[in-house]
């Protein structure tokens, strides 16, 4: 080897040796681009040590010339490895400062809950549902009703005490006008318009002229249920209530079915349930009886569907009605009726996360 | 009605059946029994002891020291406080272990030796009510019971109970069904037990008296309709006195009160029956004369004998003598014909009062008795002459009475009634077979008479007189079977076929309205549709009278009316909340409102219930307020309105319009929305005047929809929504700010560059709104960030230049704006 080749060699071997030493001084990125200029740029430290190869024989420039690639190739190699690093700390310096106390509280706006009485009635609903009952829509059903469908058309007889079973608020509307004190006439309203096979419940607003306590209002809410078919037995009755209860007080439950006396139901019953508190052992709730009565049911009375024009010797039926508080009072221990209508925030906060 | 067991016991044989079995079976058949008591007795340990010497006690001015004799039993000193005690004075006295009654809890204690403020106090002398006999024995003023009339001095010592004669019995008190006339007597309830438990059923058989005419009294119903059977019977030689003991002791535990043995005998008679009777003293009725019953004549007036005068009513049902008025039928007699110490000669009623008119007459003078509760629910129409003989038959050996007359006029048509029974329908309504036996062995107890026909399905069952208000179709008698077979033999099965349910468009739409409303942080309230005008005036509300529907006959001020708007509710719910300590109160209620529409027919109410959706916010719920402060401001409650508008897709058809025709709200903070032309609702600040007045410590904002109306809206979309692919080219997006007059609302610009009717222009977004130095006073300055899209093409620079330079210009045109 010629002594200029050694020479252009011993150059490039020290300009690596200076880039390692500069970069590894470098502490920003703009100083390490500084420094990729100065070394590799085109009017670069190694540009101008590359100029010297057309000095020195033809033979040995290829070989010096693959000695002053391996150096370009080595800086570049210094030059990542030192930006790499820098970024590396930088980001480490970065997540160090927007570090945050990740127990202090997040911010959003709370959803609203709904009412229990709605929480309540959609549960109702939905396992109706699943046994193949639609819902009525409110519309059908008005609150402000005729005396023709809160009465004659569900059997009540003119001038009977049937009628005083419920306190009936009447309106300066009409002498035939009232507040419907049962959720039963969707029962008619709706079978005016619909032929069987029947399977509905219809939710409502009913009205009672009665002294207001813990466990009586002169509001409420019903839900009334009507199932018309052929072939329909009072064994069905007894079956879908059954259920009712299994699924609503989430275990299965002993019933008892009472008779009773409603117009438009003929055979009637009075539904108990078994004490929810007590298991039937008597308690406070159930006035020691062991039996919580929740709703009132019976094979709809062939005079109500020869009212609304139906052939009583293809159909039967069964309807029943319950009182929507009652069964939410029972749910979650409610003691008195009015705190579902005093609507204090601390009552309702209570009901998040139960739908 | 009070049942006796002892009285049962009589008509059925009871024993070896608890009372709780009996009331159990009772129940399970339709005749509820309320409660179970003990009475007549239920004390022990209880002797007669006469007061020897009262002093005083040393320590206390109230009580006193009382020494008492007990006979062979010997002397006890007792501290008392009872203002009556009397040297002398026979008394009910209870020794140490005795069991007597709890005044202020009820139930029984037992007594034990006690010292009252430092004196030793054996045993204790005792009132009526400890000793649970103040429905059965009456006396006047506080105090100790004196027993010096019931006792006599060789009783002191014994046992009171035995000494008194009480027989401990049992009384259930039970609830007949609305439709059982029958159940409100003995003998109904006698037949009921003796069904249920199979015993043989003894009735009651009267010596029969037959009638003849009296020529002093005539009875001519001119209105069968309303009285279809009278009888009349006279008795002469009447002693009125006190009725034997048992009689008393029985209507006692009846819950009647006896008065003298003529008035007890009519309520004792109507409780083995259920016959109401009356009597009348016919020396204040007179002695000559036609018994009448009609509806009561214009402006007449009826003594009563509850002491009441009473205005009565064109249909309230008088008995009359001579046309002048002597009883109100089938509900209460006369204070003027009343029975009296003096009364030598009686008049008897027995009459049957048909249930409706009964009904109407005792309510247009509202009363209601024992005896109208049980006309009303159906007396049997064949048992009148039955209970009559039973009274004269008592009347003569309770009150030495000697039978005169029996005059009657009788309008009765009762035929027979028998109803075709098949026990193949019973099966296929019950979903249970009961044997032709079974279904015998149940009616026949009940009175029905079973008769077979040819064929062996079929029976023919002839009803008795007494259920005739009841039954008279098969589906009444299938239910007599198994009202007393028990419900507890059906099987529990599920309908056969499947149906899928329904959910309706409505229903969806109010679940997306509740779950939007509720996800914007608005929580769910329910109140009263029945308000009253004290909550309209406390909220600074009002509501239309003319279409207001009101009831007539409420007990309570609070709920005379139905609600035309929620918000008066939700304002009392937000003050309650905020008084309980709720600062933050975010409120929505989804309910009827109700408006007189039409006029009323037969089946038509002719009123309009719209469902309403109304919200409520005062202060922010917002949680993590460290980090961002948010204001709630007009804009928050409308904000949550247009994020439900949003969602319904209906946004853009609505208009906000700056309006306000209720007083209740802020003038310059309310806006109306209306959907296309109609009005949908309004939204707004509470008045300040207001809020100041009903004390809410922050601003209130509100809203109220009409619900309808989105739903009217919302129906007419079709069902299945075509859905377009996305644009597959690029959006780009401008601003533009320009100042401009106060006057020139959001509204007006966005449709002024909606009039373009630029294809390109997609959104237009409202980013920054400033007024302050930099702009003239009145002025503001207002950003848009418009999006351009084309469906069909990346847009060029020139075409986006072109749209913006239109949308400028149409703006400038338009409406008095600087572009910066």
């Amino acid at each position: 080897m010629s002594p200029v080749s050694h020479d252009l060699k011993e150059q490039l071997s020290s300009l690596q040796h200076e880039a390692e030493e500069a970069l590894a001084k470098a502490l920003s990125l703009k100083e390490v681009e500084d420094l990729r200029i100065d070394f590799l740029g085109r009017k670069g430290r190694l540009t101008t040590i590359k100029r010297g190869v057309k000095d020195i024989a033809e033979s040995e420039r290829p070989l010096v010339g693959a000695f002053a690639n391996e150096v370009s190739d080595a800086i570049e190699a210094l030059i990542q490895k030192r930006l790499s690093s820098l970024k590396h700390e930088a980001l480490e310096a970065q997540i160090s400062q927007e570090t945050l106390d990740v127990t202090m509280p997040g911010t959003f706006l709370p959803m609203g809950q709904l009412h229990p009485l709605t929480l309540v009635t959609e549960e109702i609903v939905n396992i109706f549902q699943g046994m193949g009952f639609s819902a009525i829509d409110d519309n059908v059903c008005p609150e402000v009703e005729t005396e023709y469908y809160n009465f004659e058309a569900l059997n009540f007889p003119p001038d009977h005490p049937a009628r005083d079973m419920q306190d009936t608020f009447y309106t300066n509307v009409a002498s035939n006008v009232l507040l419907r004190s049962q959720t039963s006439n969707a029962q008619i309203r709706y079978m005016e318009c619909h032929q069987p096979p029947l399977r509905v419940v219809a939710p409502g607003r009913v009205y009672r002229n009665e002294e207001v306590s813990s466990r009586k209002g002169v509001m409420f809410h019903q839900i009334e249920g009507l199932l018309v078919d052929e072939k329909t037995t009072f064994s069905d009755l007894k079956g879908i209530l059954h259920e009712f209860v299994r699924l609503f007080f989430g275990k299965e439950r002993p019933t008892r079915f009472r008779n009773s006396f409603f117009p438009f139901t003929e055979p009637s019953a009075e539904v108990d349930v078994q004490c929810i508190l007590c298991n039937g052992a008597g308690c406070r709730t159930c006035g020691h009886h062991g039996w919580l009565e929740i709703l009132g049911a019976g094979m709809v009375d062939p005079n109500v569907l020869k009212g609304v024009g139906l052939d009583t010797d293809r159909y039967t039926g069964f309807a029943f009605g319950m009182g929507i508080e009652r069964l939410a009072m029972l749910q979650y221990s409610i003691r008195d009726l009015r705190m579902f209508y005093t609507n204090d925030a601390r009552f309702l906060r209570q009901f998040r996360g139960t739908d | 009605m009070r049942v006796s067991l002892e009285w049962l016991n009589e008509y059925v044989n009871l024993d070896g059946l608890q009372p709780e079995t009996i009331a159990e079976a009772l129940t399970n058949a339709g005749l509820e029994v309320e409660t179970i008591e003990t009475v007549g007795g239920i004390f022990s340990g209880v002797i007669v002891g006469k007061i020897e010497t009262v002093s005083p006690h040393p320590n206390a001015d109230r009580l006193r020291l009382v020494q008492v004799n007990l006979g062979a039993k010997g002397q006890n000193q007792v501290v008392c406080g009872a203002p009556n005690v009397a040297p002398g004075m026979r008394i009910a006295y209870a020794q140490i272990g005795a069991q007597v009654i709890n005044r202020k809890e009820g139930g029984l204690f037992e007594l034990k030796p006690i010292k009252i403020r430092g004196i030793e106090s054996t045993g204790m002398i005792c009132s009526l009510e400890e000793l649970g006999l103040d429905e059965q024995y009456t006396r006047q003023g506080d105090g100790i019971w004196p027993i010096n009339d019931l006792t006599e001095e060789a009783d002191l010592g014994k046992d009171l109970k035995e000494v008194l004669q009480l027989k401990p019995d049992t009384v259930l008190d039970v609830t007949p069904n609305a439709n059982r006339g029958d159940l409100m007597s003995m003998l109904g309830v006698a037949r009921e037990v003796s069904a249920l438990f199979k015993r043989p059923f003894k009735g009651l058989q009267p010596k029969a008296f037959s009638s003849s005419s009296d020529s002093n009294y005539q009875i001519q119903l001119t209105e069968p309709g309303i009285c279809r059977y009278y009888g009349g019977a006279v008795l002469e030689n009447v002693q009125v006195g006190e009725s034997p003991d048992w009689m008393r002791q029985r209507l006692v535990n009846a819950g009647i009160r006896a008065i003298n043995n003529v008035v007890d005998i009519t309520n004792y008679v109507m409780l083995e029956f259920g016959q109401p009777l009356h009597a009348f003293d016919i020396q204040k009725l007179g002695s000559q004369g036609t018994i009448n019953v009609r509806y009561a004549k214009p402006n007449e007036t009826f003594l009563a004998l509850d002491g009441v005068n009473r205005q009565l009513m064109g249909q309230s049902v008088v008995v009359t003598f001579n046309d002048h008025s002597v009883a109100l039928g089938g509900v209460m007699g006369g204070e003027e014909t009343e029975i009296s110490e003096s009364t030598s000669t009686v008049f008897l009623e027995s009459a049957f009062f048909p249930p409706a008119s009964n009904r109407r007459s005792a309510r247009s003078v509202g009363i209601r008795t024992e005896s109208s509760a049980r006309f009303e629910r159906g007396v049997d129409p064949l048992t009148c002459q039955l209970a009559l003989h039973r009274a004269i038959e008592l009347l003569e050996k309770y009150a030495q009475a000697s039978f005169k007359s029996l005059t009657e006029d009788d309008h009765r048509r009762h035929e027979k009634l028998e109803i075709p029974f098949s026990l193949s329908r019973l099966a296929r309504i019950l979903g249970l077979a009961i044997s032709a036996q079974d279904v015998e062995a149940i009616l026949q107890p009940l009175g029905f008479e079973i008769k077979p026909t040819g064929d062996p399905d079929q029976r023919l069952i002839t009803v008795p007189s007494f259920r005739s208000q009841d039954v008279y179709r098969e589906i009444d008698l299938i239910e007599e079977v198994i009202r007393i077979y028990g419900y507890d033999a059906i099987p529990y099965t599920l309908p056969k076929d499947t149906i899928a349910p329904v959910q309706s468009f409505r229903s969806r739409l109010l679940k997306a309205i509740r779950m939007n409303i509720r996800g914007a942080g608005l929580s769910e309230v329910a109140t009263h549709s029945l308000i009253g005008e004290g909550l309209l005036q406390r909220t600074g509300f009002s509501q239309d009278l003319a279409s207001t529907v009101s009831v007539t006959n409420s007990q309570s001020q609070d709920h005379t009316f139905l609600r035309q708007s929620i918000l008066p509710n939700l304002l009392e719910i937000a003050k309650y909340n905020q008084a309980q300590g709720n600062e933050e109160i975010w409120l929505f209620e989804l309910g009827k409102t109700y408006f007189k529409r039409r006029l009323a027919q037969e089946k038509d109410a002719g009123i309009d219930e719209p469902l309403h959706l109304s919200g409520l916010i005062m202060n922010s719920p917002r949680q993590g307020i460290w980090h961002q402060q948010l204001e709630t401001d007009f804009y928050t409650i409308k904000g949550v309105l247009e994020n439900l508008l949003d969602h319904l897709n209906v946004k853009q058809q609505c208009r906000w319009v700056q309006e306000s025709t209720l007083n209740a709200l802020h003038p310059g903070q309310t806006a109306k929305i209306k959907l296309g032309k109609i009005e949908l609702g309004f939204v707004g600040k509470l008045h300040p005047a207001l809020q100041e007045e009903l004390k809410f410590k922050s601003a209130v904002y509100l809203f109220e929809i009409n619900v309808e109306v989105l739903y009217e809206h919302l129906q007419k979309k079709p069902e299945v929504l075509a859905v377009e692919s996305a644009a597959a080219f690029p959006s780009v997006r401008r601003d533009i700010a320009f100042s401009a007059p106060d006057t020139v609302t959001h509204q007006q610009v966005v449709a002024a560059l909606r009039q373009t009717q630029e294809p390109l222009l997609q959104e237009i977004q409202l980013f920054d709104e400033y007024r302050g130095t930099q702009l003239e006073h009145g002025y503001r300055s207002l950003a848009y960030r418009l999006t351009l899209q084309s469906p069909t093409e990346t847009l060029t620079e020139q075409e986006i230049e072109a749209a913006m330079g239109k949308l400028k210009r149409q703006l400038s045109e338009q409406l008095p704006v600087s572009f910066r």
